[in-house]
């Protein structure tokens, strides 16, 4: 069963984009071991699936194969890490007293954005991190996530929410 | 508008995912309505710290290797297994030489030791013969080989030496140490010619030589080696070497 004429073409649809899959599966998953056997996984899956990948844009299909990587092997091997509510759409705004300031925000770490990121809830961290990090856009996103355009927006409007929230307010520094 | 709609609006705008009339629109509102303009400008500070303290990782070099690997056709009949301990590399050679010559087991071995450069480029022409297909895209027109390149970094020079008797064949992408590389197979009569175009690195590579019974020419054309390997005899490759050589740099009207 050699499939090399498809496995070359693979390489060349699947290769470009393999910095944006470890990106993603490093910020949803916190580390870089895991990120590492993570995009490999979803590698893998990308080459058994290839079959069906009906050219278009490459990254947002190998992007969403990592994406649904990621979460299978969270739940597998990192099950206390994830936090899955249905409920997270619904949960009003956080209603903190103090609205950020933007001198704060403008002078955070690296390390605070981190702590603030690793904390969102999976479906902000998500949409944030294809927004902000892998730079996609909001139907991009949409598609990889498999929600309407609306959820897209108001799941970035909450994550960039709780961040500004968590870096901004003035009792954190 | 509601308040939600307006948060969401502002978030697109600063995303730049609003149209021309949105915009319009939305600055209207930004400039008559300050508590709107303060949580522009939290956005755009919390955005601008993003980016300035956040890099976004790249993948491994160990890590491409091991999928380069993987998707090697060497590893399609077992595709779990990633980058083979010695062993079992070791114990599927003295298999392969059992069934055939080791010649086989090097055409199968996947292409990952970057100590072997030649190995793997042999490797790879042979894998190319054996699947039946040395080209991924078949063309004899270089105008049609040469952008199918534009997905690998480094594009080779295409051109036509059809009428010197080394008519092009197309151009496929070989993975060598990780990364992808532009390979264009030329025909020589019966025979094939890979020509793999890898970035210089190192003291110039320079020669001709034989391996296995696969002529090899290398030579540095500018930030380009290329390694021209082929069963066709060593003179006829020379020729095509000077002949690729001569065409590359006659002129850009000629190569592009």
């Amino acid at each position: 069963m050699t499939k090399s004429p498809s496995n070359e073409h693979f390489t060349a649809v699947v290769m470009p984009h393999l910095d944006d899959a470890y990106a993603l599966a490093r910020w949803l998953s916190g580390n870089n071991a895991d990120a590492d056997d993570i995009v490999q996984e979803a590698s893998l899956r990308a080459l058994r699936g290839f079959d069906r990948y009906a050219g278009g844009n490459a990254r947002a299909w190998l992007l969403a194969i990592t994406r649904n990587t990621t979460f299978t092997w969270l739940a597998r091997n990192r099950p206390n890490t994830l936090v899955i509510s249905d409920d997270i759409e619904n949960l009003p705004p956080a209603d903190d007293a103090a609205t950020p300031e933007e001198a704060l925000i403008a002078k955070a770490d690296a390390a605070a954005i981190e702590l603030a990121i690793g904390t969102l809830p999976a479906p902000f961290k998500e949409t944030l991190v294809l927004r902000d990090i892998n730079g996609l856009s909001y139907r991009d996103i949409a598609e990889i996530t498999g929600v309407p355009l609306g959820t897209v927006m108001s799941r970035l409007a909450r994550a960039r929410g709780l961040l500004m929230a968590a870096l901004g307010r003035p009792e954190a520094k | 508008m509601s308040r939600g709609n307006e948060t969401l609006l502002t978030h697109a705008a600063l995303d730049g995912e609003l149209d021309a009339a949105g915009m319009l629109d939305f600055e209207n509102r930004l400039a008559a309505n300050a508590s709107l303009a303060a949580e522009y400008g939290r956005l755009k500070a919390l955005r601008e710290v993003m980016r300035r303290e956040l890099v976004k990782p790249a993948a491994p070099p160990a890590l491409r290797q091991r999928i380069a690997a993987m998707v090697a056709p060497s590893a399609s009949v077992r595709p779990a297994r990633a980058a083979p301990p010695w062993q079992a590399m070791a114990a599927s050679a003295i298999l392969a030489a059992g069934l055939g010559s080791a010649s086989t087991w090097l055409a199968l071995r996947p292409a990952i030791e970057d100590t072997n450069l030649v190995g793997t480029l042999i490797a790879d022409h042979k894998r190319g013969l054996l699947s039946g297909q040395p080209a991924d895209i078949a063309s004899s027109d270089r105008h049609a080989v040469k952008p199918w390149f534009g997905r690998v970094a480094l594009a080779p020079k295409v051109v036509d030496l059809a009428p010197q008797g080394f008519p092009l064949a197309g151009g496929r992408i070989d993975v060598i140490a990780g990364a992808p590389a532009p390979v264009l197979v030329y025909r020589r009569k019966a025979h094939v010619i890979s020509l793999t175009a890898l970035p210089a690195q190192g003291a110039p590579p320079a020669g001709a030589f034989e391996i296995d019974g696969y002529s090899v020419q290398v030579w540095r054309d500018g930030g380009t080696d290329y390694w021209a390997i082929s069963d066709t005899d060593p003179a006829g490759l020379a020729n095509f070497r000077q002949l690729f050589e001569a065409a590359a740099n006659s002129g850009p009207g000629k190569t592009d």
